[in-house]
């Protein structure tokens, strides 16, 4: 590894771009953690994480001669990551949908051993019933801590979208998470929206 | 992305903000605990040039078309895919059922997909579980070839002592001895993930290296196949700390640095992984760089040090105290992931000693000052505090817990942590803030 030599990600980039062979390797230490997590926050806990976690970074070695400013590869990590586990949403409920096709791989559940991690089980298991885009955008806002403007541009849309979709999501998740008492607690003081 | 949780000197918390960083949380503890693994697997998988498995796109009109008649097929003959059989020797094998070949003849269990494990003689095992998907097979001690045929959702795992063998589709020999502890998993097609034991957070084996691990003295060795030809099975006498590496046609750089040198003209393997600070051999010249370095307090450059030998790497070998350090010389570098990375290293290798409530304390001050993720901060915090009441961090943690509660909404949490903090230091630097979230 040679972090002197790609000190900033502009000249991370500029050496992905020219071809350098240890660029990669920096890439990935550089930005895997994040990105894994990222992935984490919109799929919960999920088995395939390393081979998304794969897929993501030949993605980004594929595209990144399209990197207009290298100062937000991050954030272009960012949005290549969320649109691969966006990607895995649709094809999972696709494949349910056809399940007479491929059996779907069992996810691997959290064990729910204190508050938190049934807490963690219980949000996730609601946000999958959320419509997609919406739980994205939800995950990222509330899991992951984002600011409306860093969703936006993780999703590649625009600030009043971001917002829409957060309320539909905050909408569709009270009604459910209503229903769950281990949320209920969680939920029953203050105002709802977080915007 | 850093959790920014919103301050109470700003906005208020929104129940839906404190649930977000109470799931982020438990995410984050559950994510830690695979992290090694995962980046690993992952890491290895793009540096080899592996393309991601292409999902192929089903067209609606052909899948609605098709869905009606695998409907008809599906509800009378394929409601589930049937679970793999497997015969031992030639007749119907029963699951769980030990299985010993002779000492003069192997033994072979073949599965229905095409897979198989061939016992070699003397060796015994058992078929643990069989699904679908593969199976979990035990070798109990000997040495097996394994064929596994390599399928969409395969999952195969062959378990050796303490050691667990991930397979996705894969030509390879293992051997276990459990009297002498000593694992050899011998690559010839694909790639397998040795986990448990030595190789507690996920080691990758590709094709044409061995892995070798010598539990009773602590030492773990992957190599080159063709460089251990000539070299006998035991561990030699003293373990030495690999140098620097040399770069490596095969293994990705990281990858390399993590697991010792395979540097193609040096036949002796490279030993890596002491298990503790008795087995460690003296740093060499190179190694001090670092050290030197971050005790001038040149920060940046003793990282850049430690990445020149292998950051990774030098988490998985070093002493606690070692890996300790790497971590503050990250810290203070700037370099909020290494200081992590190292930190969790020592919480995952050296449980119940003094460095891993130190490493917790320092987590959570990284999670409190850099990620500004208090809810976190306030668990590590915790951590700190219960594993080492009466610790050197016990008053700074139960102090941070209580700022740290108070920024996360935790508002009883804070009361709470105040009176204990008002109890044991009334004169403490935090007394301040403790007595004002108890008026």
């Amino acid at each position: 590894m040679r972090p002197g030599g790609f000190a900033d990600d502009a000249s991370l980039v500029e050496a992905l771009v020219r071809g350098d062979p240890e660029a990669p390797n920096v890439l990935f230490e550089r930005h895997a953690v994040h990105v894994r997590r990222v992935l984490a926050r919109v799929l919960g806990a999920d088995d395939e994480l390393s081979d998304l976690l794969h897929d993501v970074f030949v993605r980004a070695l594929d595209g990144i001669a399209q990197l207009d400013d290298p100062s937000t590869l991050k954030a272009w990590l960012t949005s290549i990551a969320v649109f691969t586990a966006r990607g895995c949403i649709r094809r999972r409920a696709r494949r349910r949908w056809l399940w007479f096709f491929a059996e779907v791989p069992e996810v691997e559940a959290v064990p729910a051993s204190h508050e938190a991690s049934e807490a963690l089980l219980k949000t996730y298991a609601i946000l999958e019933k959320l419509p997609v885009d919406e739980r994205i955008a939800f995950a990222l806002r509330y899991v992951d801590g984002m600011e409306l403007t860093q969703v936006a541009a993780a999703c590649r849309i625009s600030l009043a979208t971001v917002k829409r979709r957060i309320s539909r999501a905050e909408a569709l998740f009270l009604v459910r998470a209503k229903k769950e008492p281990s949320l209920a607690d969680w939920l029953a003081e203050g105002r709802w929206s977080g915007k | 992305m850093e959790r920014k949780m919103t301050p109470p000197t700003r906005l208020p918390a929104t129940p839906l903000d404190r649930l977000g960083a109470r799931v982020a949380e438990a995410q984050d503890r559950s994510l830690s605990l695979a992290e090694g693994a995962d980046l690993a697997r992952a890491r290895a998988r793009l540096l080899a040039h592996e393309l991601p498995v292409r999902r192929r796109r089903v067209p609606l009109a052909l899948a609605l078309v098709a869905t009606l008649v695998a409907a008809v097929i599906g509800f009378v003959v394929l409601r589930k895919a049937p679970a793999l059989t497997f015969a031992v020797g030639g007749a119907p094998g029963n699951v769980g059922a030990f299985v010993a070949a002779s000492v003069d003849a192997p033994l072979a269990i073949r599965f229905s997909d095409g897979s198989s494990m061939v016992l070699t003689p003397s060796s015994q095992g058992r078929v643990l579980e069989v699904d679908a998907h593969g199976a979990k097979v035990v070798l109990e001690r000997g040495k097996a070839d394994v064929s596994v045929v390599h399928r969409d959702y395969a999952r195969w795992d062959v378990i050796a002592g303490p050691f667990d063998v991930h397979v996705t589709g894969t030509q390879f020999a293992l051997s276990w001895s459990p009297t002498d502890e000593e694992l050899v998993v011998t690559m010839q097609e694909g790639s397998v993930l040795v986990s448990g034991g030595l190789a507690q957070t996920g080691r990758a084996v590709v094709a044409g290296e061995t892995l070798r691990v010598w539990s009773k003295s602590g030492r773990l060795e992957l190599a080159r196949t063709s460089d251990l030809s000539t070299s006998t099975s035991a561990p030699p006498p003293a373990p030495t700390i690999a140098g620097p590496p040399a770069p490596s046609p095969v293994l990705p750089p990281v990858l390399a640095v993590a697991v010792g040198s395979v540097d193609d003209t040096v036949a002796k393997p490279k030993l890596v992984a002491p298990l503790d600070t008795a087995n460690t051999a003296k740093p060499t010249a190179s190694e001090e760089d670092w050290r030197l370095l971050a005790a001038s307090a040149k920060y940046p450059a003793a990282l850049a040090a430690a990445e020149k030998e292998g950051f990774s790497g030098l988490c998985d070998l070093g002493s606690a105290s070692d890996v300790l350090m790497l971590g503050d010389i990250a810290r203070f570098a700037g370099s909020g992931v290494r200081a992590r990375e190292a930190y969790l290293a020592v919480r995952r290798r050296f449980p119940g000693v003094s460095a891993a409530s130190s490493a917790a304390f320092a987590l959570g001050r990284l999670s409190f000052d850099q990620s500004k993720a208090y809810a976190e901060a306030a668990t590590w915090f915790d951590t700190c505090l219960r594993e080492a009441p009466a610790g050197s961090y016990a008053r700074e943690a139960l102090g941070r817990l209580m700022e740290a509660r108070q920024r996360s909404g935790d508002a009883e949490g804070a009361k709470a942590a105040a009176q204990r903090y008002l109890g044991l230091y009334p004169e403490g630097p935090h007394a301040a803030l403790a007595r004002s979230l108890t008026s």
